[in-house]
């Protein structure tokens, strides 16, 4: 039905990412474009970024949604392609609209981990999108049947097996410097915990010798401060994340700060030393969510909390920076048990100045999301505003009983 | 609420004495709003009883700065304009008698972003007694 048909000989694909944070490389697009450009050299893909900025004044704003359209206006692609995050969903479904409505034979093409179909929407990618992406241009050029493409619709979905497949996304004709730039090492996680849906792809490694070769490459060829590693638990395996950082430490410069996330419970005393000797700075965040047996256990993420205490006590004692998060919200969770798992991170986590706690946003295609649990826009992953334990009043009420918390503890800090 | 986790560090007095907050990180005072004057500027943490609103409310852009302030007014002198002007204070408790309709309060206090506390009823959800804070026990 969809078929590219234009008098030039290139196919022009746009692809948009809508950020909240400016000034990051846009790892995601580059994936795809650098996978599909291996097998479709002579497709025009241009990847274009917008940031939501300060959205919200007292007229509704739309300026960011305007200005990527009078981009696509004046660029006139055939294919435009975007994601859908937890903070784009709700826009990006009407900003489909109106595209098909500035000019309905653009294709649309709408990935990410919120995709569904909906009106003004050809196709929707879902799990991993490379080899999606590379297909569906296949089948845009006559080159593949439509239910021969891998993760499109409903199509069984597929991973890409051996991660060094993929290039490496910096190697593309993009700027060089970046305020954050990324890096993934690998690809799912060994937990499984029912609010999140990081596991749902196997686990996979980049190989040590592909992520020697690139890190090298992209200290050589970009600029930035700030390089966050997008690892589910990066000390996962203890000894192949210092032979990583070992990689960085080669080429950091120190005001380099690296983030990742950290299991604690695997967290020991060797590695905390280690950690404190490197060359740049290191950022660490810790997700504990909560204290509460119960509600760890629903969550299907048991958490040893001696253990925890241990690695907050060794990140302490190195000095390492490190930030711990809880969730509020969360089934079987209640007020007073999260006001445990917050003297829990004020008594343990003496340097953190605040008690970091989020909202539960239910995400789709988790296993909570299949739970008798509400959410604040029903369609798409969002906060919730009631569970099995608590009502929307009960949430707001522990959102203001942190702030004040947090007020007060500033005092101690 | 937070000097009893950290009791070593904290210290919260019903009058004025430099020595007893020396090398405390809350060095609190307890009074009304018949003594705002002369607040010494070493007090990081106020505990204010409003016996007048007026008072108060002449003082409390001075009062309120590099401190954390919490004040306990009397259901008498609440009124939803006041909480506006309560902007930037960081605990606000409703000392209630008896049979008052709070739920018309607490709905205000929300909408003007205080956590609802009160403090004379126990008929109201255990989290929004503000005695429930005050003993040390549950903070064990």
């Amino acid at each position: 039905m969809f078929r590219w048909s234009s008098n030039t000989n290139t196919m022009k694909i746009l692809i948009i990412g809508f950020n909240v944070q400016a000034d990051v490389f846009p790892l995601g697009p580059a994936y795809l474009k650098t996978y599909a450009q291996q097998y479709h050299p002579e497709i025009e893909i241009e990847i274009k970024e917008f940031s939501f900025g300060n959205r919200y004044s007292y007229e509704t704003n739309k300026n960011v949604e305007l200005q990527a359209l009078s981009y696509i206006l004046l660029t006139k692609p055939d294919v435009v392609a975007f994601s859908s995050y937890i903070w784009s969903g709700e826009m990006v479904q009407d900003f489909a609209k109106a595209i098909k409505q500035i000019n309905p034979n653009i294709i649309t093409v709408i990935g990410g981990v919120e995709a569904v179909k909906e009106e003004g929407i050809d196709f929707v990618i879902k799990g991993e999108g490379e080899i999606a992406f590379k297909e569906l241009i296949d089948h845009l050029k006559g080159e593949r049947k439509l239910e021969d493409v891998h993760n499109l619709n409903d199509a069984p979905q597929v991973s890409i097996e051996t991660l060094d497949d993929l290039p490496f996304p910096y190697k593309i004709n993009l700027k060089k410097d970046y305020d954050v730039v990324r890096l993934e090492t690998a690809r799912g996680c060994i937990f499984n915990c029912n609010f999140c849906h990081y596991a749902q792809p196997p686990l996979r490694y980049f190989s040590l010798d592909y992520l020697k070769e690139n890190i090298a490459y992209l200290f050589e060829n970009y600029t930035f401060r700030n390089l966050t590693i997008l690892d589910a638990n990066f000390n996962t395996d203890k000894d192949r994340m210092f032979k990583i950082l070992d990689f960085i430490a080669e080429y950091a410069a120190k005001n380099l700060k690296v983030h990742f996330e950290l299991r604690p419970e695997l967290l020991d005393e060797e590695s905390a030393k280690k950690l404190s000797t490197y060359n740049f700075k290191i950022a660490t965040e810790l997700g504990l969510q909560s204290t509460d047996e119960e509600v760890l256990k629903t969550a299907n993420r048991p958490t040893n909390l001696n253990k925890v205490k241990e690695a907050l006590s060794l990140l302490e004692k190195y000095h390492l920076n490190y930030k711990i998060d809880l969730m509020y919200g969360l089934p079987k969770d209640n007020f007073f048990k999260f006001l445990e798992s917050m003297k829990f991170v004020i008594l343990n986590a003496p340097t953190q100045n605040k008690v970091v706690a989020h909202h539960y946003m239910q995400l789709n295609n988790t296993t909570f999301a299949e739970d008798d649990i509400t959410r604040i826009t029903p369609e798409h992953s969002s906060m919730v505003i009631k569970t099995d334990t608590q009502n929307v009043l009960d949430l707001y009420k522990t959102k203001l009983f942190v702030d004040m918390i947090n007020e007060e503890l500033k005092l101690f800090k | 609420m937070l000097q009893h986790l950290f009791p070593e560090q904290s210290c919260i007095l019903d009058m004025y004495n430099p020595k007893k907050l020396q090398g405390k990180k809350l060095r609190g005072l307890r009074i009304t709003t018949d003594n705002l004057e002369n607040i010494p500027e070493e007090i990081n943490y106020l505990s204010i009883t409003i016996n007048d609103p007026k008072k108060l409310l002449n003082k409390i852009d001075e009062l309120k700065r590099n401190r954390f302030v919490e004040l306990l007014l009397p259901i008498e002198h609440y009124s939803p304009e006041l909480l506006p002007k309560l902007s930037g204070i960081k605990r606000l408790v409703i000392c209630a008698n008896n049979n008052e309709d709070l739920n018309q309060i607490f709905a205000e206090m929300i909408a003007n972003r205080f956590f609802p506390l009160v403090k004379g009823r126990k008929d109201v959800p255990l989290e929004q007694q503000y005695e429930y804070y005050e003993n040390p026990h549950n903070w064990l």
